[in-house]
């Protein structure tokens, strides 16, 4: 049986840590795991831009080469774990609207960051709040933040752990 | 010939040729059709001259007369003439009576009208029929418009062309003068540049036409021509430097074992000295010969197919085997699950060394703190990311660290004389792979390698 996680991200390479963690706390059970990686984003007010809305476009607008590596890297490591890997975009301000999204995604778990704050330049905004608010079961990722900005973006952010039992 | 001079010629020419057409084709058309229009007239004439002289009767002579002088202009040297002619015998007489050649009037009696020439006077002739007889009447006059307006319009014509073609020439000299000017700005500007002040750069215009792209891309090259004389007038002086110093200390202590009679446990000790700073020149000698033959392509190296993983194990053995007290860790976390895709292509001689340099420089710049060696693979490379927490590199340092013989400020307490960094750069972009180094002072290096993958069909 697979199950569906939903893990938000802002397409900074460092905010695929989730998605990693995730996959790591997962990957041990057989179950295949249906990803939905969510980009929340505030619904333009012009109406040319609504008129030609595609979600496509967004998403490709907002996608950088480092994030599109990061994300195939991931895939290679879970290649086994991984059925499907969806990126979505998510409108609302409210509640209930981010619960009919979930339900319309047959989410069963939502992860999200502890302690790394989402990037909301632009119209994208940090969902971690409306999550939390759900009343989905969800589940905090913890890893050590890099305080710089600009950093986020570099490829070796994924890679941020040290062993420290050597 | 210069581009100036083809450039105003051709201009010059082409504007010269496009006139004189344009006024010749002119002159000639008006000329064409001036004759044809006036023949006509006199036609036109000679058939009211016949109608006024056989037709009226003689009551209305008079008025027809004055209407005649009243409205219809006079054209200049006109006369006509009316001859009865019964049959053709009687043209020939006819025609030496009015001095005019026999077969104009033939053409009139054959055609019934005909045009002609002579000099400055036009005639015009038709062939009359009245009252059972048939007359020719012929009408001469001076065509006034053709010698006199054609010849003022030639005279213009002429005038404009010359005054046209002396302005498209001063316009063209002008022009093509001026088209070069900020090309030959560059030339000027571009001689002085010499090696004595590579320094020096163009002055970039804001505009965006094509000069300017001309002078930044002069200014990226000499950027570039800059860079590598740099680096070319360092690597001597630190390689004379390098190789100079264990010759120094050679020479010194053979010196110093001469000076007197020595016991044979000093000899030995200064023998062992010798024989290894010669040991550090030879090695020196010998990273620099790879370094040279790596920097070129030409050279034959021979490529296999093997797992990323295996060769960072690899070069962990024999870094576990040198250097007992490393920390190095080797991070699997992110090791893709296929391992099809961590096949690359290489020289595994090459990369082991260039490995292994970056490696130990993790370890020896990090007093042996903990390195991590993490392996990853996207769709179409593989990844290798080498961090350390060791004393970093300054950052306006960065940009020299892949100059042979450059060594950081602050590495002065570490051995090393700054070949393994270039030479594993080296031999990485032989592999057609990526290096890149990030550091910050105190914080510690990363360097991260990307190598394109090797797809196993």
């Amino acid at each position: 049986m697979s199950k569906t996680i939903l893990v938000p991200t802002d397409f900074h390479v460092e905010s695929l840590n989730i998605l990693k963690l995730a996959l790591g706390s997962s990957s041990n059970h057989t179950d295949k795991v249906n990803v939905i990686l969510m980009y929340s984003v505030d619904l333009s007010n012009s109406f040319q831009d609504l008129i030609f809305y595609s979600p496509q476009k967004i998403i490709g607008s907002a996608v950088k080469p480092e994030f599109q590596d990061a994300l195939a890297i991931l895939k290679n490591r879970f290649e086994k774990t991984i059925d499907a890997l969806l990126i979505d975009v998510f409108h609302g301000y409210s509640n209930s609207a981010f619960i009919n999204f979930a339900k319309a995604k047959n989410v069963d778990e939502v992860f999200i960051p502890k302690s790394y704050k989402f990037n909301t330049s632009g119209k994208s905004f940090c969902p971690v709040s409306l999550i939390k608010k759900s009343g989905i079961p969800f589940c905090e990722m913890d890893w050590e933040v890099k305080n710089n900005v600009s950093e986020r973006n570099q490829l070796e952010t994924l890679f941020n752990n040290l062993n420290p039992a050597l | 010939m210069k581009t100036q001079s083809k450039i105003a010629l051709t201009l010059c020419l082409s504007n010269v040729l496009i006139v004189l057409l344009f006024g010749g084709a002119i002159y000639y058309l008006l000329y064409k059709y001036s004759y044809t229009d006036f023949y006509e007239q006199l036609e036109a004439r000679a058939n009211i001259e016949a109608k006024y002289y056989f037709e009226t009767d003689r009551l209305n002579a008079e008025t027809e007369k004055t209407l005649k002088e009243q409205h219809y202009e006079k054209l200049t040297e006109e006369q006509e003439f009316v001859v009865e002619i019964n049959s053709e015998a009687d043209l020939a007489p006819a025609a030496e009576k009015h001095k005019l050649p026999k077969s104009f009037f033939k053409k009139i009696w054959a055609e019934g009208k005909s045009n002609l020439q002579e000099g400055s006077l036009f005639y015009a002739g038709i062939k009359y029929a009245h009252e059972n007889k048939t007359y020719l009447v012929v009408l001469s006059a001076n065509n006034y418009f053709a010698s006199h307006h054609l010849s003022f319009l030639r005279n213009i014509i002429f005038g404009g062309i010359i005054f046209t073609i002396l302005i498209t020439a001063y316009i063209s000299i002008y022009l093509s003068k001026h088209i070069f000017d900020p090309i030959k700005q560059i030339t000027d500007e571009v001689k002085q540049i010499s090696t004595e002040n590579i320094h020096k750069r163009l002055e970039e215009k804001d505009n965006n036409n094509e000069i300017s792209e001309l002078i930044s891309t002069f200014n990226d090259l000499l950027v570039r021509i800059e860079t590598a004389f740099e680096t070319q007038k360092n690597f001597i002086s630190n390689a004379s430097h390098e190789l100079g110093t264990p010759l120094t200390a050679i020479i010194g202590e053979a010196d110093v074992a001469l000076i007197k009679t020595r016991t044979q446990e000093e000899y030995r000790e200064a023998l062992q000295n010798i024989s290894q700073q010669a040991e550090r020149l030879d090695q020196i000698t010998k990273s620099l010969l790879f370094l040279a033959q790596t920097g070129y392509e030409g050279k034959k190296i021979t490529f296999e197919i093997f797992r990323t993983d295996e060769i960072i194990w690899e070069v962990k053995k024999v870094i576990d085997k040198l250097n007992p007290h490393n920390k190095i860790f080797i991070d699997l976390a992110l090791l893709p699950e296929d391992p099809k895709k961590l096949k690359i292509k290489g020289n595994k001689q090459l990369l082991h060394l260039a490995i292994a340099n970056i490696l130990n420089n993790a370890c020896k710049y990090s007093h042996n703190k903990p390195v991590s060696v993490s392996i990853a693979a996207s769709n179409n490379q593989v990844i290798v990311i080498i961090k350390d927490q060791g004393v970093g590199i300054p950052e306006h340092e960065l940009q020299y660290i892949y100059d042979p013989f450059f060594r950081a400020s602050n590495t002065h307490f570490f051995e090393g004389y700054g070949i393994g960094l270039p030479l594993a750069r080296n031999i990485i972009l032989l592999h057609k792979g990526t290096l890149t180094v990030s550091s910050a002072k105190n914080e510690g290096t990363t360097v991260q390698i990307n190598f394109p993958l090797f797809h196993v069909a």
